[in-house]
């Protein structure tokens, strides 16, 4: 007797590239007395208020802008950080990245997927994949 | 954007040394026009992105992040004299540094 099957497997979506980039948690810590501020260069206003309001914001901002970064790696070609949104959740390791037709345009991808890890204290990292549609 | 005469030449080229000496933790009589930022200072991008961050602010500009990396790509900015030309030519012409021979 011979038993056979055929397994059908439709992807939703095909991996493109990936990157990675580590920040110290330090480096984004902006003194709320003074002038400085996060810079609207790197960080949307959304990302801005979001991490905010978090209870560690240099935190919040370090893992954007990791994330940020680590786009830049995998998509081998600048773009305007703030065409690149991530408001992190520290429960999670998958985190949701938001990125604007123009990154899905002119690089050709689909959606932005990012992994959040702290391995060391003070040290976040975030590997960032990037997808196509089939 | 300003006109650009030797006093913000100078000012321009000050800015850039005070910066990476607080930045890197080094004193300014240290720091040459020669002086790798990266392989000495061990500098970042996320360095030159609060240089840039300054710059915008002190002289009032408008420069995207992109405009700036394909320059950057065509023509790295990795010794302190290199970013303060990177830095002078931006204040000199914002985004219409990608169509500009420095």
């Amino acid at each position: 007797m011979t038993i056979s099957s055929t397994w059908k497997f439709e992807a939703q979506e095909i991996l493109v590239s990936c990157g990675i980039d580590s920040e110290r948690i330090s480096r984004f810590e902006f003194p709320r007395n003074q002038l400085q501020a996060p810079s609207p260069l790197i960080f949307s206003s959304a990302e801005i208020h979001y991490c905010a309001s978090l209870p560690d914001p240099a935190k919040g901002l370090c893992a954007a802008f990791c994330c940020k970064e680590a786009l830049f790696k995998a998509l081998g070609t600048p773009y305007n950080l703030c065409d690149c949104e991530m408001e992190p959740c520290f429960a999670q390791e998958e985190q949701n990245v938001r990125i604007t037709e123009i990154i899905r345009t002119e690089n050709k991808i689909h959606s932005v997927t990012a992994l959040l890890k702290e391995f060391v204290p003070d040290e976040l990292t975030v590997v960032v994949y990037t997808w196509r549609l089939p | 954007m300003p006109e650009i005469d030797l006093s913000i030449e100078n000012e321009i080229k000050q800015l850039v040394y005070n910066f990476f000496a607080e930045e890197c933790s080094v004193d300014p009589e240290q720091i040459n026009d020669a002086t790798n930022i990266i392989t000495e200072l061990e500098g970042d991008s996320l360095m030159l992105l609060s240089l840039l961050e300054i710059v915008r602010k002190k002289y009032g500009l408008s420069i995207e992040l992109k405009t700036l990396g394909k320059h950057l790509m065509r023509k790295p900015a990795e010794s302190i004299q290199q970013v303060v030309t990177l830095t002078l030519a931006i204040v000199k012409h914002g985004d219409n540094i990608i169509n500009v021979e420095i």
